[in-house]
């Protein structure tokens, strides 16, 4: 059984930890997948665009994609016709039939999406869906940087 | 049966560790509650001033204004606030950065462009999740403060248990000043402790709500889930391969009213990307429930409402998160409730300091004693 003293102290001691957590997570952060990085730069109809991710962080399980990863894209010079359309699947990961899966969406410079991709290729290149506002579609491949790394 | 002395002891573990962490979320809610006013006070350009008693404009009007102003800015959300509050518009900037414009919600007149986190921005988050950093859908701070809401609940269950006819500090309030510090603290800890126990009631439940909203969030869904995108199929095409027109907010704001009836805009999301609807948000004749409750989403092309969500349509989840901010911030009933409920936040400060003191006095009387006896016992040998 502890005295006044004993359970002074342990109050004590709780309430340093639980001040301690909070500056403890604020300095360090959560542990997440740390800064982006540019994985691609991508030319389109003009304009001309860096695509970036977390290479630190690994594929996040998905109920619907199966594995996903975040990305961003963001427009240095914005393309002479904007795209109606951009989706971003690796190659590799299901083709999926969500109209939002991989749907790059944002502001006119900075566009995010949460891409479908493979979980064990961080090496396949993307496929970028494209479809313009004249109705006309396309499809590129595009060679990126390691989109995870593998420990 | 647990006997008095189990529960003195749960009511004490669960706020003793905590009481500083706890002090301190009561006081920033406090502080929260006021934001705008606040805001208000310190930043004219915050403020609807109306010195020509123009009639004020809705909010699709205002937004439509702003978009003509500056051109180059690109809309993403407008919303109404109080009365006195100037309209605040998220836009992105030509250069791609992020920004908040204040603007009159008489003269449609851009008073400011304020970049990085506003002072509600700062408050909210910092009473919320401590400002701890969001990551994949959580923060922990977003779990240690609305983990409080349990711990809070065992406090005043466990209080009204220890506390012998508690009900007593309704008719016969007892706070006695002059008879020593312990005394004085005793009463003070019970009598608030009573006096606000539907204030702790309120706190917990809506805080056990955010408990509950942070956990959905966390395994990947949604309170609400977003419109559906509008098919494919119906976005029209440009020969001259440019993005078409969109309907004007205000048109997009009256088929929306037109909907719900009583409908009252006050929230208006624009697209993302071609396939997403606008949303305007509101509140209409339910009582209490805050500017999510009622949600409208319009095709921008055409104006065609495509899917429309009233307090009737909604889960309990949903409903009771549609009715935590109101009853946590105390926003329902204007400045007079924000009043009370700011108060009853420093009381709660109040209440956590009190119980920290009386269970130091408690544990720190034996103790000293316990020395003086050493001591005695010492000159004694």
């Amino acid at each position: 059984m502890l005295n006044g003293t004993g359970l002074r102290r342990l109050m004590y001691t709780l309430t340093g930890l639980v001040l301690l957590v909070p500056v403890y997570i604020m300095v360090s952060g959560p542990g997440g997948g740390g800064e982006e990085a540019v994985i691609a730069r991508i030319s389109l109809n003009g304009g001309e665009a860096v695509l970036k991710t977390q290479p630190q962080a690994t594929p996040e399980s998905h109920a619907d994609y199966g594995r996903a990863k975040d990305m961003t894209l963001t427009w240095d010079e914005p393309p002479r016709e904007p795209p109606r359309l951009l989706r971003l699947r690796q190659q590799g990961a299901p083709e999926l039939t969500d109209p939002e899966a991989g749907l790059l969406h944002g502001s006119r410079h900075r566009l995010h999406a949460h891409v479908p991709v493979t979980g064990d290729a961080p090496d396949a290149p993307m496929v970028l869906e494209i479809q313009w506002w004249d109705g006309r579609r396309e499809q590129r491949t595009i060679r990126t940087d390691p989109l995870w790394v593998t420990r | 049966m647990a006997s008095k002395r189990t529960w003195f002891t749960l009511h004490g573990w669960l706020a003793v560790p905590v009481w500083i962490l706890f002090t301190f979320i009561c006081l920033s809610g406090a502080i929260a509650v006021f934001s705008h006013e606040l805001t208000w006070l310190t930043n004219p350009d915050a403020r609807a001033d109306n010195p020509k008693e123009l009639p004020r404009r809705g909010l699709g009007e205002l937004a439509d204004g702003v978009r003509e102003q500056r051109p180059e800015l690109e809309l993403n959300w407008v919303a109404r606030l109080e009365p006195y509050m100037a309209v605040p518009m998220n836009a992105t900037l030509a250069d791609g950065q992020s920004a908040t414009l204040y603007v009159n919600p008489y003269s449609g007149a851009i008073q400011a462009v304020n970049q990085g986190l506003t002072f509600k921005g700062f408050m909210r988050g910092l009473h919320g999740w401590l400002l701890m950093p969001w990551e994949h859908g959580y923060s922990i701070g977003y779990y240690l403060v609305s983990g409080f809401s349990i711990l809070m609940l065992g406090s005043l269950v466990s209080g009204l248990v220890i506390y012998r006819r508690f009900w007593r500090a309704f008719t016969r309030p007892r706070l006695r000043i002059g008879r020593g510090s312990r005394i004085f603290l005793g009463d003070f800890h019970r009598l608030v402790g009573v006096w606000s126990f539907w204030f702790l009631l309120v706190i917990s439940a809506t805080g056990s709500v955010y408990l509950i909203q942070g956990i959905v969030w966390h395994t990947g869904n949604e309170v609400h889930a977003a419109p559906d995108p509008l098919p494919e199929a119906g976005i029209p095409t440009t020969v001259e391969g440019q993005p078409p027109a969109l309907m004007d907010t205000a048109t997009l704001v009256e088929n929306a009213s037109s909907v719900t009836g009583t409908f009252v805009p006050g929230w208006i999301r624009f697209p993302e990307h071609a396939l997403d609807p606008v949303e305007i948000r509101g509140r209409g004749d339910a009582p209490v429930f805050d500017d999510g409750s009622y949600r409208v989403a319009l095709n921008p092309y055409n104006g065609n409402v495509v899917e429309s969500v009233t307090p009737a349509d909604m889960t309990p989840l949903q409903w009771a998160a549609r009715l935590a901010d109101p009853l946590h911030y105390g926003t329902w009933g204007g400045l007079a409730t924000k009043a009370i409920w700011s108060l009853f936040g420093l009381v709660l400060a109040g209440l956590s300091l009190s119980g920290f003191l009386i269970w130091r006095g408690r544990v720190r009387a034996p103790a000293r004693q316990a020395v003086r006896n050493r001591r005695r016992e010492g000159q004694a040998c």
